[in-house]
């Protein structure tokens, strides 16, 4: 790249039209400006990122603006979004903030519905998602740390924390590791994640996405750290829990009976995700027994007549379903609702009544699917869709012993799991950090005015987050 | 960083003592510790308890000492030569821990879950995953452990509520009949077999030895001492001081009382057995990478595991199979589904002329079959020649015995070994006797008969494993209802008594009502004296006590306490309707136990060791032993008009 700006115009715009040579998407624009001693300028832009309105602004001089003085943060400004103006006889040129490349704006948060609180949700601007938690968070313990990844795409990326309340171990290493690659671009915050997460190989995600600012603002006050990158209407907050991936925002604006309540569900939910279709497996294939005499016959009943055998049958009926969930997401608009009345409806009850199935796998199959989608973080549900597998294929040879085996590979796996050093299966394993403290919001949620202390994310110098005047 | 310290906490500890230890011990406690000192078992496991947390006190001040592991102390101050010794035993003692664990998590996996499928096909899956957790530090071990301390406490304590009200408080006293000076030896061996206390030297580095810290260990200690007390009383009250004695893993026997759930309640003892196995792995771990410290720095932790993995593995399913991978092969129902089951709802039994002629009843759809076969099991084999259907009897709902086999010892024999060795009936399953012949009675289906003793007879049922209990004990008997068909309505006409032998007394309604005054609770039933006064019984508490008389002679004092209602049109003071009671009530039981030789109340095993022998003396003449126990009957019942 070249180094400082000339006085001369005509050097300036040489050097820049060899660099911007074909990128016809930006824009130069030569004019004259002042009255009596009128000078050439030139002003370089990107055509959809910068509106007529800020040219117009920026010759009446009331825009946000910012001295450069070499061709490569002219270059840079230029590919950021902003326009950079170019005056005969300066050794430095304007950078004129604009509003940025086209995004989608602010919409409704499509993926995290809930009862109450705010609708708003994440757009794919980084500047936009910053200040919708900025608006949450006036203050200017409120810090917001930008830079730039992707050698190519340069993609705006900001970490987000509260100064007073951020543990600075954590601080210093999530900087630490986004620093620690190069990478060609960043689409995505998911990219990001995938980049600094440590173990790659866990179907458990280390770390929270949400569309959601308030979400995302309850964390910073958590002592949490959120990572918003451009292009992305997803923030990533870390570090997480088991516990954090069962909390909405809702828990905490309705009354506590019916938050913990429902958060139970959401537990029961996750349980049964993971192992509702082995239990089935395993009660009618090892342990009828358990079930009273009436089920156990109308079973038996039922499965009269099924070709296959029942590890078959609930893995043919387990991966139908999710066919159906992924073309329901890939197929566009109107179509996608009608994919779940098509394939649930239609080809499940043809299924049974062809006796392909037997009926009370397509019920298993169901609950097991309303159980997974009750768990309110998709990244995290699609762990136990996973694991769910692995638990059916030990059931299918061990019975209840298999589930046991099952579930215990997975305890032990989320043991050794650890975001940010903090353990996964926090707060109740290691709770003794914060004097199990965080049990008051974990299982259950304790009244609003009985949790004064922050968890044990935040540093320990200041947990005290609530207090009567 | 501030939580990879590799230290654990004391909350950590304890829940790691607590989840390791339970399991092993509530399977093995009460067996070794009967087993040894008869009742006295209980005391012996009250001195385990204590003389560990002495050991493990010992163990901490030691901790305080070393400042780390024991084998860097033993190394820097004594050579390497000791430490590597020191290693070496402890690193083989705990390979051999882990290889016993591993049976005993096949051993109960296959009796509790898994009947069909050879013990080592069972370890294989326990053992890889017991190499998967040596993968985590020891953070993680207590982490786990810290988390899987709900899945193993809340089961055991549920078992407990379930078991409860079985529990026969008689079977449980007198103590303090033994040889004192046993209990004691007892309770220090079995401190030593199951003691955790020296597996605290070997990881001194990560935990702080302080007073938190010890309270947390004693703490983990006391629960695990607790709850084997708890284990001891439930198993002994329910079986016997002899039944619990005999068998190696009580408490399986004590989850076939919750009935089928049993299966679901095991679950909780493989999940501790799977901690215990994760804690002998890493301590023996730690023991090899002490003894290869500086010879190969190549071995990585993960080749350290798969040895030991690959070690364990092949030990303990050799001495599970005789030959790894071999499968049973003698029962066909491996892994069969429920549609290819016929579940057998009634089982007819009669017995004549040496042949056994069973009758399975169906579901409602289908006719009953019947078989003959010189045993039970060949009957039920023999089903397997005509029908596609596997026999199941996990939903069966009554045994209905004929009349001709209990008259007969060798029919009650055979139903015995058939009740035992056949895992699928639930002990709990209801056992009656009719007038005649079992066949005649296939239309009931078993089920409204179990309704009738389950809503309305409670106190007249008979449970498999007290039939199967007093068959093979020479000393048992059992009361086991009557049902006879009025008009073709069966109506439970009485009870009847009978040990091994046969039936030994038949007793109408209202004298088992007054028999059973001493030992059920036969609350909200009414019963008439010989003059025809009729009582309901609103409270009943029976105690009894046994006492020797001048070494010769056993007292037996029966005290009858509650409350009973007059409804007869005569009203009656209450110090005669006692008398009247107290006689009728001697009556029986002098003639039950003098005259036909029948230990109703259980007389033998609420004996002492010593007692015992004496009544043992007069074993081959029952009456004459029986007319060596003198009752005395009082009975306190106030009346509510």
């Amino acid at each position: 790249m070249k180094g400082k700006i000339s006085k001369n115009l005509k050097e300036n715009i040489t050097d820049l039209d060899e660099i911007f040579k074909d990128c016809n998407d930006i824009l130069k624009r030569e004019f004259e400006i002042g009255i009596d001693d009128k000078k050439k300028a030139c002003a370089y832009f990107v055509e959809t990122a910068v509106s007529g309105i800020t040219m117009q602004e920026l010759l009446l001089g009331v825009t946000d603006t910012t001295e450069i003085s070499t061709i490569d943060d002219a270059v840079t400004g230029v590919l950021i979004g902003d326009a950079v103006v170019i005056i005969d006889g300066n050794e430095s040129a304007v950078r004129v903030k604009s509003t940025g490349y086209p995004g989608m704006g602010i919409n409704e948060a499509d993926n995290e519905q809930t009862m109450r609180g705010s609708k708003e949700a994440f757009s794919d601007s980084e500047k936009s998602n910053t200040a919708l938690i900025r608006k949450r968070i006036r203050s200017t313990d409120l810090k917001v740390v930008e830079s730039k990844i992707g050698k190519y795409s340069n993609t705006n990326v900001a970490v987000v924390y509260m100064k007073s309340i951020v543990r600075q171990q954590v601080l210093d290493e999530v900087m630490e590791k986004l620093d620690s690659f190069t990478v060609d671009g960043v689409m995505d915050s998911g990219i990001i994640e995938q980049l600094i997460e440590q173990f790659s190989y866990s179907p458990f995600p280390q770390y929270q996405v949400t569309e959601r600012p308030d979400k995302a603002a309850m964390a910073v006050l958590d002592g949490r750290i959120v990572i918003i990158s451009d292009n992305s209407p997803d923030a990533l907050i870390l570090p997480v829990n088991y516990g954090s991936f069962f909390k909405t925002p809702d828990d905490y604006y309705r009354r506590f009976e019916i938050s913990s309540f429902t958060r139970m569900i959401r537990y029961i939910s996750a349980f049964l995700a993971m192992v509702f279709p082995a239990f089935y497996l395993a009660i009618i294939k090892y342990h009828t027994e358990l079930l009273p005499t009436e089920l156990a016959l109308a079973f038996a009943e039922a499965r009269m007549g099924v070709p296959f055998t029942a590890f078959v049958e609930v893995i043919i009926m387990e991966l139908s379903f999710e066919l159906i969930r992924e073309a329901g997401v890939r197929i566009p608009g109107p179509m996608g609702s009608t994919i779940g009345i098509v394939g649930g409806l239609i080809v499940g009850q043809a299924a049974v009544e062809a006796n392909l199935v037997s009926p009370i796998i397509v019920i298993v199959v169901a609950i097991t699917a309303l159980c997974s989608f009750a768990i309110p973080n998709e990244e995290f549900s699609s762990a136990f869709r996973l694991i769910k597998y692995y638990v059916i294929v030990l059931a299918a040879f061990f019975g209840l012993y298999g589930c046991v085996i099952g579930m215990i590979t997975v305890l032990v796996h989320l043991a050794g799991l650890n975001s940010f050093h903090f353990p996964y299966l926090g707060p109740e394993a290691a709770g003794e950090i914060n004097k199990l403290y965080d049990r008051k919001d974990f299982l259950v949620k304790y009244p609003a005015k009985k949790l004064k202390f922050r968890n044990m994310f935040s540093t320990p110098d200041n947990r005290q987050k609530m207090e009567r005047k | 960083m501030y939580f990879e310290n590799g230290y654990i906490s004391p909350r950590q500890m304890t829940r790691l003592i607590i989840t390791e230890f339970l399991g092993i011990t509530l399977l093995s406690s009460t067996g070794i510790t009967a087993g040894m000192c008869g009742r006295d078992g209980i005391l012996s496991i009250v001195y385990a308890t204590v003389f560990a947390a002495v050991y493990v006190w010992l163990v901490l001040i030691l901790c305080g000492k070393t400042g780390g592991s024991v084998l860097e102390y033993l190394e820097a101050h004594f050579g390497r030569k000791l430490s590597c010794t020191v290693a070496a035993i402890f690193g083989i003692k705990y390979l051999i821990f882990a290889v016993g664990v591993l049976l005993m998590v096949g051993t109960v996996v296959q009796r509790m879950l898994l009947q069909q499928l050879h013990p080592s096909i069972v370890i294989i899956p326990m053992a890889i995953l017991v190499i998967y957790g040596w993968s985590l530090d020891w953070e993680a071990r207590a982490r786990f452990a810290e988390v899987a301390y709900y899945f193993v406490i809340i089961p055991a304590i549920a078992v407990v509520l379930i078991t409860w009200n079985k529990c026969d408080r008689y079977n449980i006293v007198p103590l303090f009949m033994g040889n004192h000076g046993r209990v004691i030896l007892t309770g220090i061996w079995y401190m030593v077999l199951s003691a955790p206390g020296e597996m605290l030297l070997f990881s001194r580095q990560h935990f702080d030895p302080d007073a938190r810290m010890k309270r947390a260990v004693w703490k983990g200690i006391s629960v695990v001492g607790i709850f084997n007390v708890i284990y001891y009383i439930l198993n002994v009250g329910i079986y016997g001081i002899e039944s619990a004695s005999d068998r190696q893993i009580s408490s399986l026997m004590l989850m076939q009382a919750v009935g089928h759930i049993e299966s679901i309640m095991s679950l909780f003892l493989i999940i501790s057995m799977y901690t215990l196995l994760n804690c002998y792995g890493s301590y023996s771990l730690e023991m090899i990478r002490h003894l290869a410290k500086g010879k190969s720095r190549k071995f990585s932790k993960i080749g350290y595991m798969c040895t030991i993995g690959v070690i364990i593995g092949v030990v303990s399913c050799t001495a599970a199979a005789y030959g790894v991978f071999a499968s049973s092969a003698d029962d066909a129902s491996a892994g069969v589904t429920m549609e290819e089951k016929d579940y057998v709802m009634f089982m007819g039994i009669d017995y004549e002329g040496g042949e056994y002629t069973v009758t399975y009843g169906f579901d409602n759809d289908r006719e009953s079959v019947q078989w003959e076969g010189s045993t039970l099991m060949e009957a039920k084999e023999e089903y397997a020649y005509i029908s596609p259907g596997t026999v199941d009897f996990s939903h069966i709902k009554a045994i209905v015995l004929g009349e001709d086999l209990v008259k007969s010892g060798n029919g009650l024999s055979g139903l015995g070994k058939f009740l035992d060795s056949e895992e699928t009936i639930a002990n709990d399953t209801l056992v009656v006797c009719v007038e005649g012949k079992a066949e005649k009675y296939d239309e009931l289906k078993g089920g409204s008969i179990k309704d009738m003793f389950d809503n309305n007879l409670s106190y007249l049922k008979c449970e498999a494993y007290e039939m199967a209990q007093a068959v093979s004990d020479r000393y048992k008997a059992v009361a086991v209802g009557m049902i006879t068909k009025k008009d073709d309505i069966p109506k439970c006409t009485g009870t009847i008594i009978l040990d091994g032998k046969g039936i030994v007394k038949e007793l109408d309604v209202n004298q088992a009502k007054l028999l059973m005054l001493t030992d059920k609770n036969v609350a909200g039933h009414t019963f008439s004296t010989s003059d025809r006064i009729v009582y309901k019984i609103v409270q009943n508490q029976p105690d009894i006590q046994i006492n020797i008389i001048n070494n010769e002679t056993i007292g037996v004092n029966v005290t009858l306490r509650g409350t009973l209602k007059n409804f007869s049109k005569y009203s009656i003071e209450k110090d005669t309707m006692n008398e009247k009671i107290e006689l009728e009530v001697f009556n029986m039981l002098t003639d039950l136990m003098c005259n036909s030789g029948i230990d109703y109340l259980n007389v033998y095993n609420r004996l002492s060791v010593a007692d015992k022998e004496m009544w043992v003396k007069y074993s081959s003449n029952r009456k004459s032993m029986c007319k060596r126990v003198y009752f005395n009957v009082n009975a306190e019942y106030n009346i509510s008009e």
